[in-house]
């Protein structure tokens, strides 16, 4: 099986779209010549400049653009360089994107995916290095996926284009370098489905994204101590898998939620929220988060890693409950 | 005020560029007629059922998904 970064697989799934279906097309600052990661290097050479477009800097003005062809029919993948440039596209995605299908009664469709990159990495401070997932799991109309790997990424993006829905794919940044086997019989990967990726009995670790890999760290150090943690990516926030999570509460009896973004009003609350009513018989003790201290994200790398929730905080958060 | 009016100016344009009175009027009145019979029927359609509030959100497919 052939190995690949996070950002060669999204290229590759990409690609084997494009060649797929004629009407998806990318569009976005600079994607002919690849973005700023190079993600989409290459594919201009394949599909031609008609298919790989160039875009002024203007968020709002790409967004407008995705939504209006996917209205006529097209499947536009359109990138959103940072997802803290995503305010730009806010009054498009939320009042317009999101809305239309359920303005028009069901008689159109915005098929269209926005990729943006987001997370806390190597000093992008705090204008480029934000969690906002949350913002956008408060529109009824917007999918939102949160892929934890490179090989999770593929089956899930391809799943996001074929989806007759706006979905915003938040790639962190953190894992763009992450490398895993590619088995050529992958293919897409069900949209609002959560996946345990490491069983346990003790505790029940939610997470997603980038943070998934955290959790698994701080499980490998709890089990070195006997204490026995499942690990559960989120793949979706929207839709939110709450199911997945109640069949492991009602093994474990104990939860933590852990993301990068700040607590408040962040999807850990949701997730506690919405556990605490479906799973209140089988919980033995509170539901605790673990996310980012409210503040943004400095710039300077020993106040980066200060304030990043890492593998230890988690540990700390699960040793606290069953202490 | 009247003399920025986008729809005014755009009918003097059209009136300068050789379009008559006459296919301006016709042109009106058949949007009328046609916004009339629209709203018509919209005030004569039954109002909608409250349990249909959560259509139409989300496509077909994937708020089976959703359900499921």
């Amino acid at each position: 099986m052939m190995e690949l970064t996070f950002i060669e697989i999204i290229r590759r799934a990409l690609d084997e779209e494009m060649a797929r279906d004629n009407s998806i097309y990318l569009l976005g600052e600079d994607v002919a010549a690849g973005g700023a990661f190079g993600v989409t290097r290459g594919l201009v050479d394949k599909h031609g400049a008609r298919r790989v477009r160039n875009t002024p800097i203007s968020e709002a003005a790409i967004t407008g653009l995705a939504t209006g062809a996917a209205l006529c029919g097209l499947r536009p993948v359109l990138e959103i360089m940072f997802i803290d440039f995503a305010t730009l596209a806010m009054d498009c995605l939320v009042n317009q994107t999101a809305k239309y299908r359920y303005m028009a009664g069901g008689q159109l469709s915005v098929p269209m995916v926005v990729r943006t990159q987001a997370g806390a990495a190597g000093g992008a401070a705090a204008q480029h290095s934000q969690s906002l997932e949350s913002w956008f799991i408060h529109v009824p109309g917007l999918v939102v996926v949160a892929p934890s790997s490179p090989s999770e990424a593929y089956g899930l993006l391809k799943s996001a284009i074929r989806l007759d829905d706006p979905v915003l794919f938040i790639e962190h940044k953190r894992l763009y370098a992450m490398k895993e086997p590619l088995d050529e019989q992958a293919g897409s990967l069900p949209i609002g489905q959560a996946r345990v990726v490491r069983e346990g009995h003790d505790v029940t670790l939610v997470a997603y994204s980038a943070m998934v890999r955290t959790a698994l760290e701080a499980a490998d150090a709890l089990s070195r101590d006997g204490i026995s943690v499942e690990v559960i990516d989120l793949r979706s926030l929207v839709p939110l898998d709450i199911e997945t999570l109640v069949r492991s509460v009602a093994k474990t009896h104990r939860a933590v939620i852990a993301h990068e973004a700040v607590e408040t009003g962040g999807v850990g609350a949701e997730v506690a929220a919405r556990l605490g009513v479906a799973a209140f018989d089988e919980l033995d003790a509170p539901i605790t988060r673990v996310g980012c201290p409210f503040a943004p994200i400095p710039f300077a790398p020993e106040l980066e890693q200060a304030l990043l929730p890492g593998s230890r905080q988690i540990e700390q958060a699960v040793r606290e409950l069953v202490g | 005020m009247k003399q920025k009016d986008p729809i005014d100016r755009l009918r003097r344009h059209l009136v300068k560029q050789g379009v008559s009175d006459n296919e301006l009027e016709a042109v009106a009145a058949r949007v009328k007629t046609e916004l009339d019979a629209v709203v018509d029927r919209a005030r004569r359609a039954p109002r909608p059922d409250p349990a249909t509030v959560l259509e139409d959100v989300y496509s077909t497919a994937f708020a089976m998904a959703q359900r499921a």
